[in-house]
């Protein structure tokens, strides 16, 4: 997207949001409150994404942090007992360590050169589309992620077996490997 | 597209976990246990043979994925340490009519299953040409880990597993943070492309560098990176601690070896600086802790931190890097895994601490045998392999254009505070008499044949690898150039 | 030739591996087998000596190549620069002649030991294989290897049969020593960095200035690692509580031939590889000879022990084989040689002495024995003459050694006001021996019959075969030191021309 005076609003407004939500999210008493506002901070970040024209790594951040990992998070909050009522304390020595951690990581960022985050706009921009990434993880040349690609299936596969295996329930005096894989590799 | 000889090997692999997995899901019971476990190890070692035999003279690719010389001792490690793995399971199968004291793994299949998938990560990270595709190799590599540790039934078992899954996903937060940030300064994922980019007046680079470089340093274990060994070595189950212990560093050597001759080889002195600090501190850390342990398995832990510092001491050298760390890897895996055939059979009926192993040059000759020459391969005795192997650390880092005298002599006196430790496992197993309560409560000691003769082969092949130059002189051969 | 060579270490592994099979109940066959196995390494070496004789392989005066007998190389492991590189100078077959004597004398006075006689004579034949290693070597790697495998069996062997506080004795000898390897470590590695090579010789003829350079700190480091293993002030600590824990065969073997290859080292890995180095470094080394040298003897006349006495006596009389190297000339480097060889038989002679002793009267402590004379008179008498040969009187191996290291030390340029000093001290050393030794013969000897309950005869046949073996050869030395004398001067003649270069 052309850097225009929309872009620019559009921009201050997102990084108000991320800023405003992510301050609430450390600084509210109630757990769920602060998850939900966590949300929030991650569709802002979403929104950068849009305005970098990278639809591709917004929807993602939508998909697997908000719809997967915060939505985890308050299922987490409200299973388990008098978590999602109860205030957990902060006392003001956390709060002064937290400012100073924030503090330093912000020292670094701006201590890094300034010049070199230009070198990092990537100035092919139609590689960024949804179908580009598709054809570039299916390209077996040396330019594209075919192996990878690949690779995760069998690391999805083995994580998920294992996972199972893991969770099965053990009675006791049952015998060891009865049938536990058969159904999660079909 | 022809598909070059050299890949055969990951093809195989991958066959072979496909077909361990079917044989476990469809065989009926007994013909289901026979194929899982020795199909396995016999597969692993002929796919070790296949990867000798296929060693490529130059790079072979395939699209991105590249087939390296160099590669293929570490890809011969992670076979045989596999195939070892494999075997030492033996006592924790069901069906074998031995019985470990912590009981049986929880699903001996699965556990083989994934040993091979494990393989199958670290030879893509071998074979890895950009930044995603080794990524998913370490995952591959480390995933099943996190399950395997968790395979025992028991609570040590249990903790380990959930130590090492946060500690594991930490490591690999690091190390994509990192690698963010190697994309923003070097503006691709490619490693030809970083070569060119990577240089070392850019701020950003080093961020990415040290981050990943801190990723990598969990898997190592490097100090200080190191906490997370000694728990998970003693909770995990006896194979997958080996497992870890070897090929698992095996692993994480390789790919420091690629990024630091690919990617980041422009970033010269100051990277052998960084290595510099992290071996004085690993080997420093490594030694002042495997002093003060009770329990086997922690010792092992420790000594193996203090290992790595010597590892990384070869990588502030020159060219003799790459060969000798190589060649230490083989004849470390093999002197690690002596070691943890010796206590597995030792710890299925008692627990592994010293006080348990003294007096045990008299109960079993053959294992205090087997576990002293193991300690002293470890230390780097002659006519051990583990002499030349620890030997050839010390000329890489003193190798013309990268003298590191003093790291020499400091990691030469580190050695020496190393072999003490492993003096007192001899000393206990050969000297020191058991006290009249721990003889009596001890029952005699089980060994299975299979791991008998597993051992008899490991032990002759220590000692073949420390007077027999052909082994080394094959590696320095792919790996020299 | 080459091949009867390498048998001199080969021999005795066959022999430790063998041994391994011997059902071990069986303490007949493992003796005979012991027995068998250092007659035929004795066998090997004089065989190799008459060769030696017999052919023309002096160096020739003023060469600075050395030219080795029977040498036989082969790549090993040679992707970083090792070979395979072994022969023998006349220097190292003196050396290797007094080690198998020693071997076969211990042996002899081992044929007691009844618990875990195997393991006993496997280790020491494995102890036997790595010395004899180091000998014929001439690739430092190679060296330095087989100097390591020696160390290992020391160990076991101190820690499983010694006595007293033998673990923690056979713990410190080690991580010393093993300390004294790791400075060896980083001399090698500086030579490695700046030759590529191993190879002694080739090392030695190399004057290129990168070697030059590096000689100046790796000269000290391989000088001090092999100078730890000779017991050089002040890493020498770990050689009293060493030599007294270990068994008797033991002390023999480690004061008699296993320290004498720190000697060997300095001179054929140190000296010999950087004489820059050591014309540079040689003034601070003669300053901790001549400690050793007088340290050791006052310390020896404080011990109440007997094998104290001797390990203390062993540091000083070492410490003159330092200053004989220390004083870099022709005639000091003869006398270090002579030293070396000489004091291997006197400290064997005398350890095997107080085994014989301490297994009559159960205690080594001076105090508690007196009138062995009228008792024993054979020990005693063998006591006594061993006591004359540790003085060094005229007549005994070490008179020979002593007197050509004093002379070194005041031949040359009277400019020199440190070796004079310290050439003084060192002969002042005489005294102070003399002064340990009459009053621990005198004591043990002489004086009234100490009774403490113990009822003994005297030596036995086997016991007497070594005692008597030991006698003639420092006596013979003695008496007859002109081809010993003039192998060494030969076999010196390269490292003395490189140090005038």
């Amino acid at each position: 997207m052309e850097a225009t005076l929309t872009t620019d609003i559009l921009f201050y407004l997102f990084s108000a949001a991320i800023l405003g939500c992510g301050l609430m999210a450390v600084t509210v008493k109630n757990l769920l409150h602060s998850a939900i506002a966590l949300m929030g901070c991650l569709f802002g970040t979403a929104g950068l994404f849009l305005l970098l024209d990278h639809e591709f790594v917004a929807l993602m951040q939508i998909l697997v942090y908000i719809g997967g990992v915060v939505i985890f998070i308050i299922y987490a909050v409200l299973l388990t007992t008098h978590l999602g009522t109860r205030y957990l304390p902060a006392s003001t020595l956390k709060y002064i360590s937290g400012v100073t951690l924030a503090a330093i990581v912000l020292g670094l960022v701006l201590h890094i050169d300034p010049q070199a985050t230009h070198t990092a706009v990537n100035p092919d921009r139609t590689a960024t589309t949804i179908d580009a990434i598709g054809y570039r993880l299916l390209d077996g040349s040396t330019n594209g992620f075919l192996i990878p690609f690949e690779v995760i299936s069998v690391l999805l596969l083995s994580a998920m077996i294992g996972a199972a295996t893991i969770a099965k329930h053990q009675k006791p005096g049952a015998t060891n490997d009865e049938d536990e894989t058969g159904g999660s590799a079909s | 597209m022809t598909l070059p000889t050299a890949l055969w090997t990951d093809i195989a692999l991958g066959s072979l976990a496909c077909i361990i997995l079917l044989s476990e899901s469809l065989l009926g019971p007994r013909l289901r246990k026979a194929i899982v476990f020795h199909g396995a190890w016999i597969g692993l070692v002929l796919i070790g043979i296949l990867t000798v035999c296929t060693a490529p003279e130059s790079e072979q690719a395939i699209g991105n994925y590249l087939i390296r010389p160099w590669t293929i001792p570490f890809r011969l490690c992670f076979c045989i340490a596999g195939a070892l793995s494999v075997l030492l399971s033996r006592n924790l199968l069901s069906g074998t009519g031995h019985t470990h004291r912590r009981g049986l793994l929880v699903s001996g299949g699965v556990h083989i299953f994934l040993i091979i998938c494990s393989t199958l990560g670290m030879f893509v990270v071998t074979g890895a040409q950009d930044l995603i595709t080794f990524l998913v190799g370490i995952e591959l590599a480390t995933i099943p880990l996190y399950v395997q540790a968790a395979m025992l039934r028991d609570d040590f078992s249990s903790e380990a597993s959930a130590k090492y899954l946060i500690i594991g996903s930490l490591s690999t937060a690091f190390t994509v943070f990192g690698i963010s940030y190697l994309y923003g300064a070097g503006n691709s994922v490619h490693f030809d492309t970083l070569a060119q980019t990577l240089t070392a007046d850019k701020h950003f680079a080093w961020v990415g560098v040290i981050f990943v470089l801190a990723g990598i340093g969990f898997k190592l274990s490097a100090a200080p990176f190191h906490m997370w060994a000694p728990d998970i070595y003693d909770g995990a189950p006896p194979p997958v601690t080996a497992y870890i212990a070897s090929s698992s560093k095996a692993a994480g050597l390789a790919g420091l070896i690629l990024l630091v001759y690919g990617p980041f080889q422009q970033l010269g002195a100051d990277l052998e600086n960084i290595f510099m600090f992290l071996a004085i501190i690993s080997m420093t850390i490594g030694n002042l802790g495997a002093l003060r342990q009770k329990r086997f398995n922690r010792f092992m832990a420790w000594s193996s931190v203090a290992q790595i510092g010597f590892v990384l001491m070869a990588l502030t050298g020159g060219d003799l890097a790459i060969p000798s760390i190589a060649f230490y890897l083989l004849v470390y895996i093999i002197g690690n895994f002596i070691a943890f055939f010796v206590v597995n059979c030792l710890a299925s009926n008692r627990p592994e601490t010293f006080s348990n192993m003294r007096g045990l040059s008299k109960q079993s000759p053959l294992l205090a045998l087997c576990l002293l020459i193991s300690m002293f391969s470890l230390a780097g005795i002659p006519p051990l392999g583990g002499f030349f192997g620890k030997f050839e650390l010390f000329l890489a880092a003193a190798q013309p254009g990268h003298e590191h005298f003093y790291l020499i002599l400091f990691a030469a006196i580190n050695a020496v505070v190393s072999l003490y430790y492993y003096m007192i496992v001899v000393k206990d197993i050969y000297i020191t008499e058991p006290t009249h309560a721990d003889n009596s409560t001890c029952p005699a000691i089980a060994i299975l044949p299979s791991q008998r003769l597993t051992l008899v082969v490991l032990v002759i092949a220590i000692i073949v690898l420390g007077v027999w130059p052909a082994a080394h002189s094959w590696i320095f051969t792919l790996a020299g150039s | 030739m080459p091949f009867l060579l390498n048998c001199t270490w080969i021999l005795p592994t066959l022999i430790a591996l063998s041994l391994m099979f011997v059902p071990k109940q069986k303490v007949g066959v493992i003796r005979g087998m012991s027995v068998a196995g250092v007659l035929g390494i004795l066998a090997l070496v004089v065989s190799l000596i008459i060769a030696f004789l017999a052919g023309d392989y002096a160096s020739p005066v003023g060469s600075a190549e050395t030219t080795l007998a029977f040498s036989y190389r082969t790549p090993w492991f040679e992707a970083i620069g090792n070979q395979f590189y072994t022969g023998v100078d006349g220097f190292s077959l003196l050396m290797m002649l007094m080690a198998s004597i020693i071997a076969l004398c211990g042996v002899l006075v081992s044929w007691t030991i009844t618990d875990r006689c195997k393991e006993f004579f496997i280790l020491l034949f494995i102890l036997l294989a790595g010395t004899f290693g180091c000998f014929i070597s001439f690739d430092l790697l190679t060296f330095f290897l087989f100097n390591e495998i020696t160390l290992i069996p020391t160990y076991l062997l101190i820690a499983i049969f010694g006595s007293g506080k033998k673990e923690f004795a056979a713990m410190k000898l080690n991580l010393m020593l093993f300390g004294g390897s790791a400075l060896i470590i980083l001399g090698m590695a500086g030579t490695y960095s700046a030759t590529g090579s191993f190879d002694m010789i080739a090392i030695a003829n190399n004057q290129s200035e990168t070697l030059g350079s590096i000689a100046m700190w790796a000269f000290p480091a391989l000088f001090m690692g092999f100078g730890i293993l000779g017991s050089v002030f002040p890493f020498h600590t770990w050689s009293p509580v060493g030599h007294a824990s270990a068994p008797t065969a033991i002390s023999m073997f480690l004061a008699g031939v296993h320290m004498k290859l720190g000697g060997y080292g300095c001179l054929r890995a140190a000296i010999y590889l950087m004489p820059e180095g050591a014309q540079e470094w040689m003034p601070l080394f003669m300053v901790l000879a001549t400690i050793s040298v007088v340290y050791g003897a006052f310390i020896a006349i404080r011990q109440r022990d007997l094998k104290y006495i001797n390990a203390y006596a062993s540091i000083s009389h070492v410490g003159l084989v330092t200053f004989g190297f220390a004083t870099l000339t022709a005639v000091g480097l003869k006398g270090g040689v002579l030293q070396m060889i000489s004091h291997g038989f006197v400290t064997a002679v005398v350890f095997a002495l107080i085994g014989c002793i301490y297994g009559r009267t159960h205690t080594r402590n001076i105090d508690e024995m007196g009138g062995l004379m009228k008792k024993i008179p054979f020990l005693s008498v063998c006591f006594v003459l061993a006591g004359f040969a540790v003085v060094g009187m005229p007549g005994t191996s070490s008179f020979v050694a002593e007197l050509t290291i004093f002379i070194a030390g005041f031949s040359g340029s009277l400019d020199d006001t440190l070796r004079l000093v310290c050439g003084a001290l060192c002969i002042s050393s005489i005294v102070i021996t003399a002064v340990y030794v009459l009053r621990t013969v005198n004591s043990v000897v002489h004086g009234p019959l100490v009774d403490n309950g113990h009822e003994f005869t005297d030596a036995r046949f086997i016991e007497k075969v070594p005692l008597i073996i030991l006698l003639t050869c420092i006596f013979a030395m003695g008496l007859f030191p002109g081809w010993i004398i003039e192998l060494a001067e030969q076999s010196l003649t390269p490292v003395v021309t490189n140090l005038g270069r």
